[in-house]
């Protein structure tokens, strides 16, 4: 679902540390661009991410798709667009002292920092707000999963993430006050 | 190396072509270049003063093979069901919404879907080319045999249902039915004021399963919420061909675990290789025809005298449709 990026064309330069005719580079450059773009296709060509049986869920899914897809594209201008001038993450482990955006798009655009697949997404919408909260599974990997509850906020701009809180889904589930263990039957939506 | 040259433009062609096409739109048709700009953004924006075409159809969906193929994975389906519709709750409030006439939306949607273009959706026609068919010669024939009614009122004056709630509901009704049969549907449709426990509205807005009720193994049963507690979740419009937004939702949403029903009765058979029944994947896409009523919303069925928005269905063949004679996407 979440394929790594496709390689890089480093293409060499006619008349430079070149030993081959030019026109030869050119067939190449050609071939090895076609390759370079079947890699893409065959990203792109993934299934998405977003598929969920509700309506509201459908949408913060895409949501959620293409903010990992603006972090795996590496463009801050891209991701930047999904966010609220005034976002910030709060991470579990330290709640008074937020990453900043700036902070946080720099991050995102490390390698890696993107792969990693949204699960169990449940949708709640209020007004012109919106809360999807989810388990970020590795895609590749041994991290530990995460889970994130994102605040949504709707604008005539388009949706922007206002907040995310994240935390470790690690750890046996006791002591959490309040929870109940109910039963479930298997079902499909 | 003119050929390797050759076949690379080709290629190239193809490939680019690919990257648009998936680019533009997923499965579902959803546009992924574009941020959906509300969560009920199929609702139609209305102009009382403008013509009834002003506003925003529903979402038409993709009209490629599903990226996914759906197969069977050895289990039956289910042919001519009987249809128990178990209204729970009160059915019967000056809400607009969980009303008799409300009721009437969905009895008269279940009593004309037999046979319909909508059903044969799940058949071999000249447009699908296969139906559904599983195990021991079984095969979803696009009819429904009876429908039944009954109002159930409340569970020891529950309203919010665990699983095992829902379960004794369908366990209390057949009861009075003599015991279930596995020839049945049983659907629990619940009034507004009532919430399933387990994720109605933010997991999910209906489900369907199967599991032993009495002493009778393989009942198949499933749950629909009244859409009206959460429309920008479970209802594709927020204004309805039957003027009950709830129940127009719910019709949908009936529809969709009606043929993942008769298609994967006992979750074991048409699913993708990712667990999507047929249902799923049309999910929330209305076809490119719809029409509009008087009152300014959106359907793409029509069903006797009453029009409805159904989602799409899923055909055998991996391909969405809302009418599978006409082939209508």
């Amino acid at each position: 679902m979440y394929a790594r990026r496709p390689p890089l064309f480093l293409g060499e330069r006619c008349g430079q540390t070149v030993l081959k005719p030019c026109a030869s580079l050119a067939r190449r450059r050609v071939l090895a661009g076609t390759l370079a773009l079947l890699a893409a296709a065959a990203v792109s060509a993934q299934p998405a991410a977003a598929q969920h049986a509700t309506r509201a869920g459908q949408t913060l899914s895409e949501l959620e798709a293409q903010l990992l897809q603006a972090a795996r594209a590496s463009d801050p201008a891209q991701l930047g667009a999904m966010l609220d001038a005034d976002f910030e993450m709060i991470v579990a482990q330290a709640p008074t002292a937020p990453v900043a955006r700036e902070d946080w798009v720099a991050a995102m655009r490390q390698r890696g920092a993107a792969d990693w697949v949204v699960q169990g997404l449940s949708a709640r919408e209020f007004g012109e707000a919106a809360v999807a909260a989810f388990v970020l599974r590795a895609a590749h990997g041994q991290a530990a999963p995460l889970y994130v509850v994102d605040t949504w906020q709707h604008s005539a701009a388009g949706w922007r993430l206002v907040v995310r809180h994240v935390a470790p889904a690690t750890g046996p589930r006791k002591g959490i006050p309040g929870d109940v263990q109910t039963p479930a039957v298997q079902k499909k939506y | 190396m003119k050929t390797l040259f050759g076949i690379s433009l080709l290629a190239l062609g193809v490939a680019v072509t690919g990257t648009a096409r998936a680019d533009q739109h997923d499965e579902n048709g959803v546009d992924k270049g574009k941020i959906h700009h509300r969560l009920n953004d199929g609702a139609p924006e209305l102009n009382p003063q403008a013509p009834a075409t002003v506003g925003h159809a529903l979402t038409a969906g993709s009209t490629a093979t599903a990226s996914r193929a759906i197969t069977n994975h050895g289990g039956p389906v289910m042919g001519t069901p009987d249809v128990h519709l178990i209204w729970y709750g009160n059915w019967n409030q000056a809400n607009g919404s969980d009303t008799l006439a409300g009721q009437q939306i969905v009895q008269a949607f279940m009593g004309s879907i037999s046979g319909s273009p909508w059903m044969k959706i799940n058949t071999a026609t000249a447009v699908t080319g296969k139906g559904y068919t599983g195990s021991g010669g079984s095969s979803v024939s696009g009819n429904v045999a009876t429908v039944h009614n009954a109002n159930f009122g409340y569970l020891n004056g529950s309203k919010s249902l665990t699983d095992a709630n829902i379960a004794t509901v369908v366990s209390n009704y057949v009861a009075t039915q003599g015991g279930a049969t596995t020839n049945a549907i049983y659907f629990v449709l619940t009034s507004s004021d009532v919430t399933a426990s387990s994720g109605f509205c933010t997991q999910y807005c209906g489900w369907h399963t199967q599991g032993t009720v009495g002493s009778v193994a393989n009942v198949k049963y499933s749950f629909v919420g009244n859409a009206n507690r959460c429309l920008a979740s479970c209802a594709p419009q927020t204004n309805s061909p039957n003027g009950n937004a709830g129940v127009d939702g719910m019709v949908s949403v009936l529809a969709h675990e009606l043929v993942e029903t008769l298609s994967d009765p006992q979750l074991n058979a048409w699913y993708d290789n990712q667990g999507a029944e047929n249902g799923d994947k049309c999910a929330w896409t209305f076809g490119g025809a719809q029409k509009v009523a008087a009152n300014g919303s959106f359907y793409n069925v029509t069903l006797g005298t009453r029009n409805y928005a159904i989602q799409r269905n899923l055909a055998a063949n991996s391909k969405c449709y809302v009418d599978a004679v006409t082939g209508q996407q």
